[in-house]
């Protein structure tokens, strides 16, 4: 296990004193937001979607946190270490990623859910698919693949707060699991949102910071290309180490689409469009989030192959890996100061994503599970049951990391959860939206082919046939969904009335004049707090209404 | 404004109409005008009509009691605008004409002079206690004056050629926002 001995035996100095100090005024920071975030939580919408109220930059900038989190802190400069220019081809999805979630899904999603009350990605499901079964089905998966995820971010986080800090891995995993358990028990999706928000403009921070430095001290970009070719023939190209993915469309097609497409089958990104204030600021979050998915992504990316160039050998590295990469960077290319602040935003990544996997899976095992098991509960019960459940399973999967099962490397673990909960999910979700014929027999067909597919596909075919495990289950999983719903029968009246429903327009969200116009005195205003209205139902006689119509 | 009906048919009555309002159809209009995504989706919108919700403007004497001993008096400004049920303050008296109106394009009152008052005075007593943080007692309405002034509300109509829907909302023209009615 890494720990701070290896990585200043790697770094050939001691860890200055106001790196760990950084990261401890940034964990107060962090417990400060989540903590005044959790006295706005009035009630289990707050709690659960805070209280559908998000605008746009803190919806765009949560949104691409908990996506890019520690397994991209970690992972990318890893995996551009370990495929040079190749890598490059997995950037382009985080940028796509939030202009499919919000340009495609969060308007229907936004609506359908309002309207029908769910709070979840599950309970849309089940009502959707009509079905308490599919509504489980999908808790399980769910649950499954994040605690999976939930894993990899506590144990980047515990390294690297060991790293930094020189306490053992234990504690630090420990210390970091009951920072986030505390602002997000309490909190709920408040707190995550608002600590993400800080945390991505600290994530960006860095990275603009450190990645121009990084670039002048190898040389530049040609320096940079030259190095890479150096190491192998292939490594500088897009193509990779030995040029192996030309002739391999669907090896880079998988590659490419394992982060673009898959961002429409991840709950803890989903919820996002959820809790959305409005459908006018749906509008803004593709800009926002696709420009922080691309400093982002191609970042880390290209973080990795520098990284490459510096320490071309991975003996050079901290326990010969190249996972900590990054922290390398950042602690021999900047002065103390400032490689702290890079390190507080690496935890920061890990931070806000573990948060938002954590609150997902609370959500669905405290008021999915919860509420199929008992469907009587009260608002209150369901709430203090979902945020135990948020609790127990956060010390639960803290516990998990210490079983040797599961040390098998960020990256694959990563992997794993994506490519099982993405394809299993990504179809219901949009033919739950878009395709009336959809039924709950064909949206249980993907789930249950598209996790089954997205783990077995990996160890057994992937390497035989060349094609991405990503790309096989979606596809699988697609055509399960098809064809199963063609030979089932149709979902009730009341379904499609709630898809045409979300499908349809309103003028109301669509068209808002007053961002335009701000009133520069409230002398005739009479509604000054609109949020104290009581009851804005106007009612109209219909003999009055048609006597209007008719003039 | 559609073609007009008979007007020997129209009951006209005298009420106070706010002036001096913010938001008129014609802006509206143009902003939809300018729109890329409903011009996308067929979207087509008119202003149909000028209706009247009931707006109470409401003149209150406050006692405000310091201390055991002293007691204070204020004037303060309020209303209550029964379109969409919300009390509110007012920094100022707004201006307001007499028009003669068709009586049936009034919305319907929902609430008594006694309830808006009990309403608005509900409301801005919090605020009132919050101004003035440390109190003996909380604030006493000793007395009011209720005027009845109607805001204009107009009718716009919207059309999505696509899914050949027709939806009406509400302009209002003292917050700008669209608001949903019910036909009953």
């Amino acid at each position: 296990m890494l720990n701070i001995d290896s990585l200043e035996q790697a770094l050939g100095f001691k860890i200055p004193l106001i790196v760990p100090i950084m990261l401890v005024v940034y964990f107060v920071v962090v417990l400060a937001i989540g903590l005044s975030a959790a006295r706005k939580v009035k009630n289990s919408e707050d709690w659960f979607v805070g209280g559908r109220s998000m605008g746009p930059w803190i919806t765009a900038l949560a949104h691409g946190s908990s996506s890019l989190g520690g397994g991209m802190y970690i992972a990318g400069p890893q995996y551009g270490w370990e495929s040079g220019a190749s890598a490059l081809w997995a950037a382009p999805g985080d940028v796509f990623g939030p202009i499919l979630n919000f340009g495609i899904i969060a308007r229907r999603m936004r609506r359908y859910t309002e309207k029908s009350g769910s709070l979840t990605i599950p309970e849309f499901f089940g009502h959707r698919y009509y079905s308490k079964g599919i509504r489980l089905l999908s808790v399980i998966i769910l649950t499954v693949a994040m605690l999976i995820s939930l894993l990899v971010e506590y144990m980047a986080m515990g390294v690297l707060i060991s790293c930094i800090t020189g306490w053992s891995y234990t504690a630090s995993l420990i210390f970091g699991c009951i920072i986030i358990l505390v602002y997000t028990g309490a909190g709920g999706y408040l707190a995550v949102a608002y600590t993400d928000f800080v945390q991505s403009i600290l994530m960006v921070i860095g990275l603009l910071i450190l990645i121009p430095v990084c670039f002048h001290n190898i040389g530049g970009l040609t320096a940079m290309n030259h190095g890479l070719a150096a190491i192998a023939p292939g490594f500088d190209t897009l193509w990779g180490e030995d040029y192996y993915l030309r002739g391999a469309p669907l090896m880079i097609a998988g590659i490419a689409l394992v982060y673009f497409i898959g961002y429409m089958g991840q709950p803890h990104l989903i919820i996002k469009t959820v809790a959305i204030k409005d459908e006018k600021s749906i509008k803004l979050v593709p800009m926002i989030g696709a420009a922080f998915g691309f400093i982002l992504s191609f970042g880390v990316y290209i973080l990795g192959m520098i990284g490459r160039i510096e320490f071309p050998d991975a003996s050079m590295l901290p326990g010969g890996s190249a996972e900590y990469v990054m922290p390398m960077l950042a602690l021999t290319n900047l002065p103390a100061p400032l490689a702290g602040l890079i390190l507080a935003g690496a935890t920061a990544a890990v931070m806000s994503t573990a948060s938002a996997l954590l609150l997902v899976i609370g959500s669905s095992v405290g008021n999915d599970l919860v509420s199929l098991l008992r469907p009587d509960i009260d608002e209150y019960k369901r709430m203090r049951a979902t945020k135990w459940s948020t609790y127990i399973l956060g010390a639960v999967s803290c516990a998990m990391c210490f079983i040797p099962l599961f040390s098998v490397g960020v990256y694959q673990l990563t992997w794993i959860a994506w490519s099982v909960l993405s394809p299993a999910f990504i179809p219901p979700i949009l033919g739950g939206l878009f395709w009336k014929k959809g039924t709950r027999e064909g949206a249980a067909a993907s789930m249950i082919v598209g996790s089954i597919t997205g783990f077995a596909w990996y160890y057994l075919l992937q390497e035989r046939t060349n094609i991405h495990t990503f790309f096989a289950a979606l596809v699988l999983a697609i055509a399960a969904y098809i064809i199963v719903s063609l030979l089932s029968k149709k979902p009730p009246e009341s379904v499609l009335q709630m898809m045409d429903y979300a499908k349809s327009f309103d003028a109301e969200d669509l068209v808002d004049i007053s961002e335009d116009i701000t009133a520069s005195d409230d002398s005739e205003r009479i509604t000054e707090e609109q949020s104290y209205v009581t009851d804005a139902d106007i009612v109209m006689q219909k003999a009055q209404f048609e006597y209007i119509l008719s003039m | 404004m559609k073609n007009s009906g008979n007007i020997t048919d129209i009951e006209k009555t005298d009420i106070e109409v706010l002036t001096g309002l913010r938001f008129q159809p014609e802006q509206f209009l143009q902003k939809i005008e300018k729109s890329k995504r409903l011009r996308k989706q067929g979207i087509t919108c008119q202003f149909i009509t000028v209706i009247y919700g009931l707006c109470w403007i409401l003149q209150f004497r406050i006692r405000i009691q310091a201390t055991k001993k002293t007691s204070r008096y204020i004037g303060y400004y309020a209303g209550f605008d029964e379109t969409v049920m919300s009390p509110g303050k007012l920094a100022l008296l707004p201006g307001s004409e007499r028009k003669s109106v068709d009586r049936r394009l009034i919305l319907a009152d929902k609430l008594t002079e006694k309830e808006a008052v009990k309403r608005a005075w509900e409301y801005n007593k919090q605020g009132i206690i919050r101004k003035y943080r440390i109190l003996q007692n909380p604030p006493e309405l000793v007395d009011y004056v209720a005027d009845r002034c109607y805001k204009p509300l107009y009718l716009m109509e919207f059309h999505n050629s696509q899914l050949d829907e027709k939806k009406y909302r509400l302009l209002d023209s003292l917050t700008g926002d669209l608001q949903e009615f019910r036909i009953e």
